[in-house]
This record gives structure tokens, C-alpha cells and sequence, in this order.
């Protein structure tokens, strides 16, 4: 086991630099001058300013000089000035991204408990109207576009009831949060009920659960301890595998309710062709998906005594 | 078997085919169907609400809604199909390949798709979108490019175990060129769940590229697009919901239908999963 952890972790630093790479050079060659876009957009900008600012800003010197003076700067932790705000990334990305963290891990334990709860229900009344319902609702689930029902949300208990607020962090109050977390978790509460059914509906059949039904042990001890526990496996590794997914769509729904995170900040600065902030936050949450798909290849080994890693 | 025992034992396959049959059938016959021009409206009709000559509304250039979502299906549809037909045809042939010739050739793609992977789609497909500049044509390469990995994975696995086979062995043999085996005994044989992976596919492009629209990054403005659609009525939200909500559940009822006409044919295909689902 301890080869693969080492294999897995060494696996883990070239992905790291290609991805890295990979953006740089993606990033790097898109059309758009970020000294030009400085000016005033109706005055223009004065030629020597923007040359100034190319040169400050490194834009005269090939790719590859850029490139590495980049992953030089990255391995201290130093992921360049903001062409925009005229500050360091690293700082902009410190406040943003607890928002995110915080938008995307409520979502996720709405997504789980929610999930989880109605794939077993449906599994252990399978067939039933309760089977039905969930199993529909889970397949719409999957089919609804988050901006759409972002903005739906956002007219019902906005503008027609007045409930909750629709727009913003709020200081980071609870009631902001509701919508964009349930917005957000909707697609993966329904994905995480239908592998939860499946998982539970794969164990039912299988000989120790009617072993442990005929030696008289009680439903709920059946249930719980052999069907629940069992089937529990494939759905925490899909809860984790979903979170780093879950940065991504974060994209859309920050954007819906203008959030202050990494995600509506990433989209911004493809408009302001602030290739600093656009690095830094990919990268960010290129990595956080990395780094949660790796721990969850090396915990899978705990949760599941089953799994041979040699 | 009759009609009536397949439609109740494959409910999936005929609602979602249904459903997406109906609206191929839209997008097809959009010039024939449409009440008024997409493209054209009158401003003294502006954000009118859904009523008997504008069944679902108008928009703030007095668009008719209904209009452009019958067109908008169009391009939807076209930006899904092609899209998907760019990605399968890559993950096709990179997995036959890479499951068929295996060593250092099976490293380096699967190695690639592994790094591709290693991204969220709708982070690399906002990328590209950055990179190339919004647009239907773009769309359809950066979600071309995007989307491919999970297709070739499978191919390989598929190809993996279709290679093991004595009736490869047998065309080994006498002599068949590797061209020749990929094409005429590998591929029909791994073609079933390739199909279902295309169809989620199909479902997956359009979502995705409504999102870009939605962001600003794809489909511009007069296109008829649903994402394209749905970011215009945002800033109509509070007083002319209808501007959002109807290209919302035009979106939806065609994603719904892909979905459910994926799982169909996944059941269909699938008799194990039949067994469980039951």
C-alpha cells in the first residue's frame, strides 16, 4: 500500500506541472492586450503607456522566458501582480476563495445528506411510489441547467415572496448562502441518489444479506449495518471525485449571485484580460480538483479493506 | 416482440426518444412552425407577457419568445450534435488505438487523456472559449475538444476485451491489415456503449454551451441560442420573468429527454443493469 501512496504522490507532481503548463501557454497566447484594455475606453491610451506596461509587465519577452520566469515565482508561492488591481494574486485569491470553499462544502453536505437519504429510501422501497418520484426528480435533477434555476430561485423567493436575499455575500450571513448552496447541490443530490440506489440495490441481492435475514437478525440491523455501511463505499468516493466538479460549476452559480469567489472573479478576468488572476485561479482550482482526487484514491484503501493496491 | 411489451419494457428508451424525436422535429420544421420572425420585432410590443398573439412573450426588442426558442432548438441540437460528433469521433479513435496497439502507444494517449481528465470541462472549455473568442464556430471546437475523454476510455476498455477475442485472432491470421480489424471487427462490436456515452455526450455539449452563453462566452447576441437567451433576461428578471423562464424549460425538457433516452438505451443495452434496476 505504501507503493502506491508513493507512486500516487510522485504521479501527482508532474500532473500538477503539465496542467500548469498546459494553462500558461493556453492563457498566454489568447488574442486581447490587457496594457492596451487600460486605457479609457473612450479616450484611448497613450502609446508609451501601454509600452511601459507591456514592459512592466513582462509582455515583450518570448513565452518561454515568461513561462519560466512563471513557474519560478510559482514555486515560492508567488503567483504574480494583478493587471487590473495592481495586486498581488495571491492576496486576491486568500479572500476569495473561502467563499467558494464555503459555497461549494454547503452544497455539498446539502447534495450528500439529500442524496444519499432519497437513494436509499428509493432503493429499499424499491419499485414503490416513493421509488418513482425520487428516481424522477433525480433524473431532473440532473437535466436542470444551475443558471436557470439559479435565476428561477432568485425571482420566487426574491422577488415574489421576499424571503431570502438573492444577491451578494451579506458578511457572509447564513441566508445568503441558502440559494447559491442549493443551486449549486441540486445536480449532485440527484447524482449521488441514483449511485446510492444502485449501490444498495447491488448489495440486497447479494447471499450475506440473505444469510443475515435468515439467521433472524432485526430489518434495521440488516439495513443499517450490512446494506447502509456497504453501500456507503462507492458513494463517499463519489461525493469526493464531485467536489473538485463542484469548484467548476461554482463558476456559474457565483456569477448568478454575484458572490465575491474564485469563480465570478475567474469569469471577470477573461472579460479584463487579467492573465495574472485568470493563471492564478485556474490553477487553484485545477490543483484543489487534483489534490481531492488523489486523496480520495489514497483513503479508498481505509474505507474499503477489499481494495488491493499491488 | 410486439410493440406494446418493448414500449413497457424499455419506458426510458420511448419517452426520451420521444422527447428528443419532438424536438428534432421542431428544429427541422422551425421556418414552418415559427409564429413570427426570430430575428425581427416590433418595439411597441416590447416585454409584452405571454398572451394570444404572443403565446409565450416578448422580449425587450418585442421579439416573440416562442419564435426564437423554435429556432434556438436548432442551433442548440446542432451545437450538441456536432460537438459531440468531434468528440466521439476523437475518443473513438484515440481508444481504439490505444486499446488495440496497447504499450507505449496506450502510455502516451492514455497518459494524455489522464491529463485532460485532470481538468473540469467547463474550466477547459472557458479557456479555449478565452482563447478563440466567443462565437458558434468556436463553441463547436472548444466543446469538441473538451468532452472526448470519457468516449476514449471506454473505446479502449471495449477495445481491450473485443482484441482478446478468437474472432480477432482468426482475422490476425489470415492475414487482415490492423486497419482493416479496427474497422470492420473491432469497432461494430464496441458501438453499443458508445452509443449511450454519445447520447449523455450530446446532452453534456448542450449544457455546457448554454453555460458559456449564459457567461457571455459563447453564442452572441441576436442569436437565437437558449444560454444566449436566458443571459439577456436576466436583467428583465423581476418585471418580464418570462424572458428567462421559457428558454430555461426549453433547455431542460431537451436535456431531460437526452438523459432519460441515454439511461433507456444503457438499460437496453445492458441487461445486467435491467436486473438491478428491476
Amino acid at each position: 500500500m505504501l507503493t502506491f501512496f508513493i507512486r500516487r504522490i510522485v504521479q501527482f507532481i508532474p500532473t500538477v506541472l503539465v496542467v500548469s503548463f498546459i494553462i500558461f501557454i493556453l492563457l498566454n497566447v489568447m488574442p486581447g492586450d490587457a496594457a492596451l484594455l487600460s486605457g479609457n475606453p473612450r479616450g484611448g491610451i497613450d502609446p508609451k503607456v501601454v509600452a511601459a506596461l507591456r514592459a512592466k509587465w513582462g509582455l515583450d519577452d518570448p513565452l518561454y522566458i515568461r513561462y519560466f520566469r512563471y513557474l519560478g515565482n510559482l514555486a515560492h508561492g508567488d503567483l504574480g501582480i494583478s493587471f487590473r488591481q495592481n495586486r498581488n494574486v495571491s492576496d486576491i485569491l486568500k479572500v476569495r476563495l473561502p467563499v467558494t470553499f464555503r459555497l461549494a462544502g454547503l452544497a455539498m453536505l446539502f447534495a450528500s445528506i439529500a442524496g444519499v437519504s432519497l437513494g436509499f429510501l428509493s432503493a429499499i422501497y424499491q419499485g414503490s411510489a416513493i421509488d418513482s418520484v425520487a428516481m424522477v426528480g433525480a433524473v431532473a435533477g440532473m437535466s436542470v441547467p444551475n443558471f436557470w434555476l439559479g435565476l428561477m430561485l432568485m425571482y420566487l423567493f426574491g422577488a415574489l415572496w421576499r424571503v431570502l436575499p438573492t444577491s451578494g455575500y451579506g458578511g457572509g450571513q447564513f441566508s445568503y448562502m441558502i440559494l447559491p448552496a442549493f443551486t449549486l447541490g441540486v445536480r449532485y443530490m440527484a447524482l449521488l441518489a441514483r449511485i446510492s440506489r444502485s449501490s444498495v440495490l447491488e448489495i440486497v441481492y447479494q447471499d450475506y444479506i440473505k444469510t443475515a435475514r435468515s439467521k433472524g437478525l432485526a430489518e434495521w440491523t440488516v439495513r443499517y449495518r450490512h446494506i447502509f455501511r456497504n453501500a456507503l463505499i462507492p458513494v463517499v468516493t463519489v461525493i469526493g471525485l464531485q467536489f473538485g466538479g463542484m469548484l467548476a460549476s461554482a463558476v456559474v452559480v457565483e456569477t448568478v449571485f454575484s458572490l465575491p469567489g474564485i469563480g465570478s472573479l475567474l469569469v471577470q478576468s477573461i472579460f479584463n484580460r487579467d492573465i495574472p488572476v485568470l493563471q492564478g485561479s485556474i490553477l487553484v482550482i485545477v490543483v484543489t480538483f487534483l489534490i481531492v482526487n488523489l486523496m480520495v484514491d489514497l483513503v479508498y484503501g481505509y474505507i474499503d479493506p477489499r481494495i488491493q493496491y499491488d | 416482440m410486439e410493440l406494446k411489451t418493448f414500449i413497457k419494457r424499455n419506458k426510458g428508451l420511448v419517452i426520451g426518444g420521444s422527447i428528443v424525436s419532438t424536438v428534432i422535429i421542431i428544429a427541422i420544421f422551425a421556418s414552418l412552425i415559427a409564429p413570427h420572425s426570430f430575428r425581427i420585432g416590433n418595439l411597441m410590443d416590447s416585454l409584452s407577457p405571454p398572451c394570444k398573439k404572443f403565446w409565450l412573450g416578448t422580449d425587450q426588442y418585442g421579439r416573440d419568445i416562442l419564435s426564437r426558442l423554435i429556432y434556438g432548438a436548432r442551433l442548440s441540437l446542432m451545437i450538441g450534435f456536432v460537438a459531440q460528433s468531434i468528440n466521439t469521433f476523437i475518443g473513438v479513435t484515440l481508444g481504439l488505438i490505444a486499446g488495440y496497439y496497447g504499450g507505449i502507444v496506450d502510455d502516451i494517449i492514455m497518459g494524455i487523456t489522464n491529463i485532460t481528465l485532470s481538468m473540469p470541462v467547463l474550466i477547459l472549455a472557458l479557456v479555449i472559449m478565452a482563447l478563440l473568442g466567443p462565437g458558434i464556430i468556436n463553441l463547436f471546437i472548444a466543446l469538441g475538444l473538451v468532452n472526448w475523454t470519457y468516449t476514449c476510455r471506454i473505446a479502449r476498455a471495449e477495445t481491450l476485451s473485443v482484441r482478446a477475442t478468437t474472432y480477432t485472432e482468426a482475422a490476425q491470421a489470415l492475414g487482415c491489415s490492423s486497419f482493416r480489424i479496427l474497422r470492420k471487427h473491432v469497432l461494430p462490436n464496441i458501438l453499443g456503449p458508445i452509443l449511450v456515452i454519445v447520447t449523455l455526450g450530446v446532452a453534456d455539449a448542450i449544457l455546457v454551451a448554454a453555460t458559456l452563453s449564459f457567461l457571455g462566452l459563447g453564442a452572441q447576441p441576436p442569436t437565437p441560442e437558449w444560454g444566449a437567451m436566458l443571459s439577456n433576461g436576466r436583467n428583465y428578471l423581476y418585471f418580464a420573468p418570462w424572458i428567462s423562464i421559457f428558454p430555461g424549460v426549453a433547455l431542460f425538457i431537451t436535456i431531460l429527454g437526452l438523459n432519460i433516452l441515454g439511461d433507456g438505451l444503457r438499460d437496453f443495452l445492458d441487461p445486467h443493469l435491467k436486473t438491478i434496476k428491476r
